[in-house]
Parts: structure tokens; C-alpha cells; sequence
């Protein structure tokens, strides 16, 4: 079969996954007041149970409000490009792409993100549009990173990690601040929430931010085609019914407009319009802590090109789960969700294509011993694909097939954490994630170029065996700790979407390209972080990532490599990090350094080939300095990749040096 | 019949003194040290206070008594610890107050919403006013959980962790809302 070349195909093509993220619960533990009381954060994306962040039976990172405010940074990317194990492409001025121990590519499917639990994951296509997430950085309270599957918990697409954005509480914190932003490249931001009180038992939050630029230079010179911008509005209430029942509820809209690198390797502007609203309930009952959630979120997704693969989207998640402490020393965590995601292009059918999903998960967790803690989870997944419109079949894609389709699928994970000594901790775990084949793998059935895109509802999700040893100490004499992980990873049924490399022919000789599943990868890695706080009260950070992967590519998808072909070359080896940080009376003072290994992204050329582009190892130091004028109002300035003034990051976008000034109130 | 709270300890010091010399150091020092060492620090009051607000149902604030048994060293210990919590400490739920209380005063117990158990104090009256007004008995001995002569306990050292003795809070109808319960490390 000849390989198949065109450019245009492909961001219809690629993407992953699908579904399901079981959150964990409905943010309604008063983390403010446990963390003052333990001294610590509080978390439950580890495993649906509130947990000190000390005692995980996974790799987490925890990044608090006041790592945001230091940071300097304007979007959660930026925060997270100096987290260990995490890779961060700036594609353009609005488009950047987050992974977790490699794998990186654009519109990176394994790598599931989500606010309070509500998945801000983009089923249809498989990836995360960060410029399109509806919450501002200062009504975060506090972002949690599980490096690692975690799919048991959180269901499809926690392949590589999770990444759950935990908001304050509108009925336990209140809130209120401000923030104004300039800067170069055309900058401007505003954001403001706001906590309104309703008697003693009820809270509303209310958000809003926006921002605009003229965007980084591209490669070939000119600015972005069009202004990246983003405006957003959230809304967030509690109440407390009685001392044991809390509900809530939640909405909120946005519009983004962002220079967006995609799966085909070359760079569209795509508008996104997301509209959500969510219920939930929690109980505390002799039963168990029992939590109803339901969410919709809805977005229309104008990727121009003519409008052949704009599309509207339709996520409804309706979970519940019961928390139970059996006795001392056992705790369980039941739940049951439904899942429909839906898909409508606006240039296809008419009819909607969509699948139902359904899980039942359970977590134990075991204190075998004060030592000795075992944590087991385990979830199954059913899926089945429905289509409404005008069906094009072709050899492997009758109707037949598709209607019988059916996905049943098992992950889990375990890990023991052994407490050694007040100082040690060891931590053996083992995992089984999954990552859906997108719905537009599944089912697509576009025509572009004269070519028909047709996704395969045979394909096969991609698991993820992970099995990791990680090692914490606490150093005291050095106001320390040491985090250390080795772990080995194996990805099988990787996925290649529709156009991975090949064409098929109808009997007619018209062409086709469907998806496949394209092998297997393997990698190993070791990361290893230590920070603490001198006597004198500087602030100290120094890390080290190393990834390695092998790729077992078939034959076909191999004679085009790509970065969801070529996946040991597309993850930089290494990675250091370090950082400094210092706070005299009214002034903060920090810097952070990022020096990566060399790694090959893809672009396309102007004939339609695939090309690689080789970026070659790079630093990027940013720092802040900020001055608390009163107890209200702070003030600031960023620069961040202020060692160089343009960087090669990417095929996208160079990365051009900003510099940008902030004035937030706070009352 | 009352158990006895172990007093605290003195401090000890780990460095080669010659014998005299300690025992006079010992004289000189031991007397004030006691009297300044409440058997719990301002830390562990502030977590009994947060702890306070996730009983189901949590009070709006309130008296916590602070029992003190026969002696002088008891009682200022009791002293001490109504000290830490000044003219109140915040709960999620409300201001939580402390009052120095004789063990032999505290009748029913009536009126406080926990009573803590300063060193010298007698967990059995403790209990009996935590079993008639479903109120926690707390004390710094863990000790004393883990015999189920009262319900929770506090450690802050190295780490925080707070004790509850699942059984005696059952049997007090004592129950602290799920996301503390499942930090609580319950024996």
C-alpha cells in the first residue's frame, strides 16, 4: 500500500482516546483546614480517599498556590514545565502540549486533565487544550500530578498520569482577588474571583479572565495568523444542608483562539467554545461517604480548513461511589459511572457518532501493619459504539462490525508503601492503564482531499503496564527531601489513527485510510528530585529526569515516522532542573532552570512529506520578583526564557523571550 | 476507678555530665521545666481544635474542659494548656475556648464540648462525662488510647498523627466526619 502523504488528512486522524475519567469524588474535604493540621497537602487522586501527600501509594507532586504565585507564571503549562517527568511544548503563544515520562506529541492522548475531578480531557480528539481550560490561577487551591497510569481510578486515558486542578472551596474559602497582566508580545490579562457567602451554609464562587497577544514569531517569520486570546467564565456554589449533606453545583463558558499544532504535524487556528454544567451531592452516613456527581460538558471546535472536521462534542458523566472505612485498618472505595460521548461534524452525515461506556471500580485499602500500607484498585470498563447517520462502509468496516463493537476492558493498580523509619519511605507499585483509540479513530467517516478518513472500530485501546520502585527520605540536617522513582514501562496495542502512514482502496480504487494498531513500545526511566529550605530561608530545588524508550513499530507505520511512531525519539533522555528562592520581608525573590536533551519532532513540508526537525538541547531560565506593596495588593514582573531570545522548542512556533508585569489585590 | 495520667517527663540530656553536676543542674532546672512544659503544645491544641470541627455532628464552638487531678503540678499543667488556647482558637465550625476544670467539679460534664485530660487528670472522669454527653475525652498520652481509657490522642512528632481508639469512640458515640476519619489512624 503507498504510504500516504497528505498533510491535510492527518489532524483529522490522529488523536486517541476516549472516555472516562472516574474522578475522585467532589472536592468535599475541607482541604484548607487538613493541611493546617497535618502540615501537608491533602489529596484524593491517588485512590478516591483523602490521603496525606506523604503517605500516596503513587508518584505525586503537589503544586500549592504559593508555588503558583512564585512561579510567575500566567497559564498552568508554564507551572509545570519545571515539575520533574513532566515534558512542556510551547507549539505556539496559545498552544502548548503537557506529558508525563515522554510520549510526547501534539495533541498528546495519554495524559488525562481535569478540574475538581470534571475531566477537561477532549474525548473526540484524545488530547488537552490548555488554552481552553475554564479556571484562573487564583482560584486554584492546589494542582496534584499522579505520574504513571491511573486508569483504575480515573478510567480511560489516564495513561501517563493525571493531572487534577483543585479549585478552593466557595463555602470554605473565601476568596476574592484581582489580577492585571502586561507585557511583550502584546500581552494583556485580567482576572477576578470573587467568594460570596450566603448565610453560614452556603458559598458562590465566581470567576473571570481573559487575555490576548499578538503571539510568538513563527518559523518562517511572520506573527500568528491570528491573535491568540481566551475569555472565560466560571461559577461555583455549595451548600451545606445539614452537617452531613453538601451539594453543589457548577457551570461555565469559554472561548480560546489559538495557533494549534496538530496530530498531522503542521498548525491550524482553532477556535474552541466550551459550555459545562455540573451537579453533585455528598452524604456522610454510617454507610460510607457517598457521592452522586454529573457533569456535561459540550464544545464546538472550529478547526477552519474549509469546516470538514469542525465538530460539535457532547461529554455527559454520571458517576456515584461509597467510601467506607470497614474497621482500623480497611477501607474501600466503590463506584459505578456512566459515560456518553458524542460527535457531530459539521460537513459529515447529519447523524451523530458516539459511544456509551459503562464501569464499576473498586478500591481496598489495607494498613496491614502501622508500617506496612497495601492499596488495591481495580475497574472495568464496557464500551459500545452507536452511528446515526449515512454509514460508509469499506472491507473492514461494515455495519455490521460496527454495531457489535463492543470494548471490554480490566486495569488496576496496586502499591505497597512501607514505612521504614520516621525518615523513609519505599514505594512498590504496579499498574495497568488504558488509552482509547479517540472517538474520531473509532468512527470517523470524512472525506478529505479525495480521500475518505474511516476510523476502525476494531481498534484495540493501548495498555499500559507500568511497575515502578520509588524511594522518599527526609533529610532534616538540610530542611529537606529527597524523592527517588526507577520505573519500567510497557505500551502495547499502540494506536495508530486514521493516516498513520497508509492508503487503502475501495474496489473502485478510490482511497481510504483507516487506523490500526501499530506495536509495541517499552521504557525505562529514573527521576529523582530533591528540594528543601535552608536555615536562612532560601528556597532550593534540583531534579533529574532520564527516559528511555524503545519503539516496535510495524513495518507500515514505521516507513513514515512521526512522533506517534518514532516515540524513542521524540522524548528528550534528560532533563535537569533547578531552582532558587528567596523571600526578604516584602520582597520574593525566584528562578527556575530547565536544560533538556536533544529529542526529533515532525513537521510537514510544503509538498505534504513528513520532515523532522531535530531541537536541540535547551535552557530556559525564567524568574520572578515580587514586591508585597500592602496587604492587599502585590505586585510583580516575569521574564521568562530570559536567556535567549528565541528558542527553537518545537516544529511550531519559535519561543520568543517575554516579559510581563502583574498587580493583584487580594481582600 | 480513675487512671492516673502519667506526669512528663523531664527532659533529658544526653551529653556525659559528671553525676553531681547533673543532680544539681537537675535541681536548678527541674522544678521551673516542669512548670513550663504543658503536656501539649500550642500545635497539638490547634489540631485538637481543627479536630473538633469535623465530629458529626460538630459544635458551634464552644468550652473545652481542661481536667485536672489532685496536686499542684496537675493542675498548672491544666493551667498551661487553657493557656494555649487563649481567648479562643477557630474551628471550622466556631471559637473553641478551654477552661482549667477539677476532676472532682466536673460532675457530668455538662456544658463542654471535649475534655481534655492534662497530665495528673483522671481519664475516667474524662470518659464518664465523654460517655454522657458524646463528647471526646482527649489526652496526650497515647498510652492511654491505646488502653481504651479515652478516645483520641495527638502526636506531632516527628509527624502529625492523631490516634482514636475506634471502639471507645463508638462506645462514647463519638464520629468525626469520612475526610478526617480516613486520615485519623484508628486503633
Amino acid at each position: 500500500m503507498p504510504a500516504f502523504r497528505s498533510l491535510r488528512l492527518l489532524p483529522v486522524l490522529s488523536g486517541l482516546c476516549g472516555l472516562v475519567p472516574l474522578s475522585a469524588s467532589g472536592q468535599s474535604i475541607d482541604y484548607g483546614t487538613l493541611e493546617q493540621m497535618y502540615g501537608e497537602p491533602v489529596t484524593t487522586s491517588a485512590t478516591g480517599k483523602p490521603q496525606l501527600a506523604s503517605t500516596v501509594p503513587a508518584d505525586m507532586v503537589i503544586i500549592s498556590q504559593d508555588d503558583i504565585r512564585r512561579s510567575g507564571a500566567d497559564n498552568i503549562p508554564d507551572i509545570l514545565q519545571f515539575v520533574t517527568g513532566i515534558d512542556v511544548r510551547h507549539y505556539s503563544f496559545g498552544d502548548s502540549q503537557v506529558g508525563i515520562r515522554g510520549y510526547d506529541t501534539p495533541f498528546n492522548p495519554r495524559l488525562l486533565v481535569l478540574v475538581d475531578g470534571r475531566q477537561v480531557y477532549l474525548d473526540y480528539f484524545g488530547y488537552v487544550s490548555w488554552n481552553a481550560i475554564p479556571v484562573q490561577l487564583d482560584e486554584i487551591r492546589q494542582i496534584e500530578i499522579v505520574k504513571g497510569p491511573a486508569s483504575a481510578l480515573f478510567g480511560f486515558n489516564a495513561a501517563s498520569g493525571v493531572i487534577n486542578i483543585i479549585t478552593f472551596d466557595p463555602l470554605l474559602d473565601k476568596v476574592n482577588t484581582a489580577t492585571v497582566r502586561g507585557g511583550t508580545q502584546g500581552y494583556g490579562a485580567g482576572d477576578a474571583v470573587a467568594t460570596i457567602p450566603i448565610g453560614r451554609t452556603a458559598g458562590v464562587r465566581v470567576s473571570v479572565g481573559g487575555w490576548t497577544a499578538t503571539g510568538f514569531q513563527t518559523q518562517t517569520g511572520g506573527l500568528d495568523a491570528a491573535p491568540p486570546r481566551a475569555g472565560s467564565v466560571n461559577i461555583s456554589a455549595r451548600w451545606q444542608v445539614t452537617p452531613t449533606i453538601q451539594l453543589r453545583a457548577e457551570g461555565g463558558s469559554l472561548d480560546a483562539h489559538a495557533l494549534t499544532f496538530t496530530p498531522s504535524d503542521f498548525a491550524l487556528n482553532v477556535q474552541d467554545q466550551v459550555n459545562f454544567w455540573r451537579l453533585g451531592a455528598a452524604a456522610d452516613t454510617h454507610a460510607g461517604a457517598f457521592d452522586f456527581d454529573i457533569y456535561r460538558n459540550q464544545s464546538l471546535n472550529n478547526f477552519g480548513l474549509g469546516g470538514p472536521i469542525n465538530n460539535t462534542n457532547d461529554t455527559l458523566v454520571a458517576k456515584f461511589t461509597d467510601l467506607l472505612k470497614l474497621d482500623a485498618n480497611n477501607t474501600i472505595r466503590l463506584g459505578v459511572e456512566y459515560r456518553h460521548q458524542g460527535i457531530q461534524y459539521s460537513a459529515e452525515n447529519g447523524g451523530t457518532d458516539s459511544y456509551d461506556n459503562v464501569a464499576v471500580n473498586g478500591m481496598w485499602d489495607w494498613q496491614i501493619s502501622p508500617a506496612f500500607d497495601l492499596t488495591n484498585a481495580v475497574r472495568v470498563d464496557h464500551l459500545s459504539l452507536q452511528d446515526t447517520g449515512v454509514f460508509v462502509p469499506s472491507p473492514d468496516r461494515t455495519r455490521a462490525i460496527f454495531d457489535s463493537t463492543t470494548l471490554t476492558e480490566l486495569s488496576f493498580n496496586s502499591g505497597l508503601v512501607i514505612d521504614v523509619s520516621d525518615q523513609d519511605t519505599i514505594r512498590i507499585s504496579a499498574a495497568r492503564g488504558l488509552q482509547l483509540p479517540s472517538l474520531i479513530d473509532l468512527t470517523a467517516q470524512l472525506s478529505l482531499d479525495g480521500i475518505s478518513i474511516l476510523g476502525s472500530p476494531q481498534l484495540q485501546p493501548t495498555a499500559i503496564w507500568n511497575a515502578e520502585l520509588a524511594y522518599d527520605r527526609k533529610l532534616a540536617p538540610l530542611g529537606a527531601k529527597l524523592t527517588a522513582s526507577v520505573f519500567f514501562q510497557r505500551n502495547t496495542n499502540l494506536i495508530g489513527p486514521p493516516g498513520y502512514g497508509v492508503l487503502s482502496y475501495f474496489p473502485n480504487g478510490t482511497p481510504y485510510s483507516t487506523g490500526a494498531n501499530i506495536g509495541s513500545s517499552n521504557e525505562i526511566g529514573f527521576e529523582a528530585d530533591l528540594r528543601g529550605k535552608t536555615a536562612g530561608g532560601i528556597r532550593w530545588n534540583a531534579s533529574y529526569r532520564y527516559a528511555s524508550i524503545t519503539d516496535d513499530i510495524t513495518a507500515d507505520a514505521a516507513a513514515i515516522p512521526k512522533a506517534d511512531t518514532n516515540f524513542a525519539g521524540s522524548t528528550p533522555n534528560h532533563t535537569v532542573i533547578l531552582g532558587l528562592g528567596y523571600t526578604l520581608q516584602r520582597w520574593e525573590f525566584d528562578a527556575q532552570g530547565r536544560w533538556q536533551s536533544a529529542y526529533t519532532d515532525y513537521t510537514t513540508s510544503a509538498l505534504g512529506l513528513e520532515e523532522p526537525v531535530v531541537v536541540g538541547n535547551y535552557v530556559t531560565l525564567n524568574a520572578r520578583i515580587g514586591y508585597r506593596v500592602t496587604s492587599y495588593l502585590t505586585i510583580a514582573g516575569t521574564a521568562q526564557q530570559f536567556n535567549v531570545s528565541r528558542l527553537l522548542e518545537t516544529a511550531g512556533d519559535y519561543v520568543d523571550r517575554r516579559f510581563f508585569a502583574s498587580a493583584n489585590v487580594h481582600f | 476507678m480513675p487512671h492516673a495520667h502519667r506526669l512528663p517527663e523531664p527532659p533529658r540530656r544526653a551529653v556525659g555530665l559528671t553525676l553531681p553536676f547533673r543532680l544539681c543542674l537537675a535541681l536548678a532546672l527541674s522544678t521551673p521545666l516542669q512548670a513550663n512544659a504543658a503536656s501539649l503544645s500550642a500545635k497539638d491544641a490547634m489540631i485538637i481544635v481543627k479536630a473538633l470541627g469535623f465530629l458529626e455532628p460538630a459544635p458551634a464552638g464552644g468550652v473545652v474542659a481542661i481536667l485536672y487531678g489532685p496536686g499542684d503540678a496537675s493542675k498548672a499543667d491544666a493551667a498551661e494548656i487553657a493557656g494555649l488556647f487563649g481567648s479562643g482558637l477557630v474551628s471550622s465550625s466556631g471559637t473553641v475556648t478551654a477552661k482549667p476544670v477539677d476532676e472532682a467539679a466536673l460532675g457530668d460534664g455538662a456544658g463542654y464540648i471535649a475534655v481534655i485530660v492534662a497530665a495528673g487528670g483522671s481519664t475516667g472522669a474524662a470518659m464518664a462525662a465523654a460517655k454522657a454527653h458524646n463528647i471526646p475525652c482527649v489526652t496526650a498520652a497515647l498510652a492511654d488510647v491505646q488502653a481504651g481509657q479515652c478516645v483520641m490522642s495527638v502526636q506531632t512528632d516527628p509527624h502529625v498523627v492523631i490516634t482514636v481508639n475506634r471502639a471507645v469512640a463508638q462506645a462514647v458515640g463519638v464520629h468525626f466526619a469520612a475526610a478526617l476519619a480516613m486520615l485519623i489512624h484508628e486503633i
